[in-house]
């Protein structure tokens, strides 16, 4: 499959006064992007501008150089969507559904019907398909929608925070098989839960108020927060109160005494050491309600 | 097809709305059972039901003079003692068919006597309309009134050779023919879930995948459309089905079912010159364009809100309306104002008990046919918009990439 390159141009979007995009402009060629932010930051407003659920007031977006309207019903081949916390029929079996998903996709019943048992075993419910949407639990509902999102094998995999509800095993399968599935296509991953995309992504676009803020590669990101992370141990008995001006990414106790993990460009105690930063601390270096 | 079986589950093929077919179909079935029982003369278990079916087994059949001049030597002498006040009131008078002597004489009066007068006569005033008519068409030539000249000409065919030759129990049919209560039970079991038509979708978060899905545009909205159709249908001809069969268990319409539909009492100016049998049939069909006209309106109303409350308000709302006006106008002489209202079409002997026309281009067109060409019309239409409106539109958010 040859990637497709998208490039979303000075896409701006506004909610009566309230901009949810803002001149959004980037250009993703292929592999796993990671789209963060705080919750309301645009990201939802953003994939449904790509999958046309909403028109942008103004910019447009192109695929492989020609803008995804003009393409109309071409372009909707290419994509697979999972949109956030989707409900499904609850009398519908999972075959069902995804049986359902495969005519709305125009793929051909018996086709539709292998692809979704392989689909069904890759996400961990090949026992399911003659159970009702009403009778799963929230992660495997989850893991049903992602599995109709790849049923046409498309080339573009766009997840609105696809982990809700996903147990720790459930999100780490759900890693695997997004890296397996993203080899020569592209995958769109919005969420803010910063471990979802921190391993997998190979970009990561930070959103905020609307605005994309920063957009590099994870390591990139990292190295750019590089000076911003610092460590601190304090006895247990020690006033916390004095790191509440802080953007404190982690606090863990351990034998009498405290470490704290904090976002600051000055040094926020004098036994305060640099670490280094992961993609975490750049969220809260952006998303902290702290100045650094 | 894919599609649209879907639909056809997503909808309609679900556990409360076969429960609720099911408890409407047992109810349709009860009131029937009581209608024949409260209005008809002949209860199960009376007198007058045990003695009209001995004495049908002498009348029915071909009308002849034989069986005419038989009757009237019964029915005459009765009439003449109830007439000059002779006749005994005791209720166990020898002799006599039901024990009383009145009883009698109204038993063969009314189910006997009149029934088969009217047949006998009929074909007289059949060819005293056609005279009539032929005369007026000779008239209004002769004035350059085309259109009464040419609907004048079609009475005159429509009457031409008009005739009951045969006799049969025909109670039945006056109750059959006027009754209604189905046509309620279908309504509520078309509006609801027509009504969640698009709702469905959009309160299970399914319309943004729907959306984004190539055939999910105007491939489904077109699915819905059909699978809409398929339901109204089935469903409307299913209590057809019930409401013959139940009034040919409980009230005996079978017999008559070859009679010309002119020989049911309230339909002896009926603009369509078929049996009563085939009427049926009409009928049955006519209601069933009905519905789904009016289906297709609740489609497209489905189409406007995102919560089922809205559409379904307002699809109760134009049926309210609908339903008014045909109350209203039901039997007025004006026609046109009958062929345009949906309703007429549901409750379809509106259209059909009365010889009438509508000019349409200085043609003489039968109510019925106009009423069922408008009906067609405007579900053909509604039902485009609707798959026009849900076809790329996102509860007005925006539009999906490729719609219609």
């Amino acid at each position: 499959m040859r990637k497709m390159e998208i490039r979303f141009e000075n896409i701006s979007k506004r909610y009566r006064r309230k901009y949810a995009l803002r001149g959004f402009s980037a250009r993703l060629t292929g592999g796993v992007y990671g789209l963060l932010g705080a919750n309301g930051a645009g990201k939802t407003t953003l994939i449904s501008v790509l999958v046309g659920l909403v028109r942008a007031d103004s910019g447009r977006i192109l695929a492989d150089g020609t803008d995804v309207r003009a393409l109309g019903r071409e372009f909707l081949s290419k994509i697979g969507y999972l949109p956030q916390y989707p409900e499904f029929y609850r009398d519908f079996t999972v075959s069902e559904l995804l049986a359902y998903m495969c005519a709305l996709k125009g793929i051909p019943a018996a086709e539709g019907k292998r692809r979704a048992g392989e689909l069904l075993r890759a996400v961990n419910l090949p026992e399911t398909g003659d159970k009702k949407i009403g009778a799963l639990s929230g992660g495997m509902r989850q893991r049903v929608g992602i599995a109709q999102a790849m049923l046409s094998d498309p080339a573009i995999l766009i997840l609105d925070e696809p982990t809700a509800g996903l147990d720790p095993q459930e999100r780490i399968r759900f890693r695997n098989l997004i890296t397996r599935f993203s080899r020569d296509r592209m995958v769109l991953l919005a969420t803010h839960i910063v471990s979802d995309v921190e391993f997998i992504a190979n970009e990561v676009m930070i959103l905020k108020e609307g605005r994309l803020v920063c957009m590099d590669t994870p390591g990139e990101l990292e190295r750019e927060c590089a000076g911003l992370v610092w460590t601190v141990t304090v006895p247990e008995g020690e006033d916390l109160g004095q790191f509440d001006k802080f953007n404190i990414s982690n606090m863990q106790r351990s034998g009498g005494s405290v470490t704290l993990r904090i976002v600051s460009r000055g040094m926020p105690h004098p036994l305060a050491v640099h670490a280094e930063a992961n993609l975490e601390d750049v969220f809260l270096s952006h998303f902290g309600e702290a100045e650094l | 097809m894919r599609l649209m079986g879907f639909e056809l589950k997503k909808l309609y093929l679900r556990l409360p709305v076969i429960i609720a077919l099911a408890v409407f179909t047992v109810l349709d079935i009860v009131k029937i059972y009581a209608t024949v029982e409260d209005v008809s003369y002949l209860r199960e278990d009376s007198v007058w039901e045990r003695v009209y079916w001995e004495q049908y087994e002498n009348f029915s059949g071909e009308i002849t003079a034989e069986k005419i001049e038989r009757l009237l030597d019964m029915y005459k002498p009765l009439e003449a003692a109830v007439n000059d006040l002779t006749a005994t009131t005791r209720n166990d008078v020898e002799g006599t068919l039901t024990g009383n002597v009145y009883s009698d004489k109204n038993l063969l009066e009314r189910f006997f006597v009149d029934p088969m007068e009217r047949f006998y006569t009929y074909s007289g005033d059949a060819a005293r309309v056609v005279s009539a008519a032929e005369e007026n068409v000779r008239l209004y030539e002769r004035l350059g009134n085309t259109y009464e000249a040419r609907k004048n000409a079609a009475i005159a065919r429509l009457y031409s050779g008009r005739r009951v030759t045969r006799f049969y129990y025909t109670e039945g049919y006056r109750l059959y023919l006027n009754y209604d209560f189905s046509t309620v039970l279908i309504l509520l079991l078309v509006l609801y879930p027509l009504s969640q038509s698009l709702t469905r979708d959009s309160e299970c978060s399914m319309t943004e995948l729907m959306l984004t899905s190539q055939r999910g545009g105007a491939a489904s909205s077109f699915a819905k459309a059909l699978a809409a159709t398929a339901y109204i249908l089935t469903l409307s001809l299913w209590f057809s089905a019930v409401d013959f069969g139940a009034f040919a268990v409980f009230s005996n319409i079978t017999d008559a079912g070859r009679l010309p539909l002119y020989a049911a009492e309230t339909f002896r100016e009926a603009s369509v010159g078929v049996t009563l049998y085939t009427y049926c049939a009409m009928s049955a069909l006519g209601r069933a364009l009905g519905f789904w006209a009016l289906g297709m309106v609740f489609f497209a109303l489905g189409r406007l809100g995102r919560r089922a409350l809205t559409p379904f308000a307002a699809g109760a709302g134009v049926f309210v309306l609908l339903t008014l006006a045909g109350v209203r106008w039901g039997h007025s002489s004006n026609a046109l104002l009958k062929a345009v209202n949906p309703y007429c079409t549901l409750v379809n002997r509106l259209l059909f008990a009365r010889t009438e026309f509508v000019n349409i281009l200085g043609f003489p067109v039968p109510a019925w046919k106009a009423g069922f060409a408008f009906t067609s019309a405007l579900g053909a239409s509604a039902g485009a918009l609707g798959v026009y409106l849900g076809g790329g539109r996102t509860g007005g958010r925006g539009r999906r990439y490729g719609a219609i």
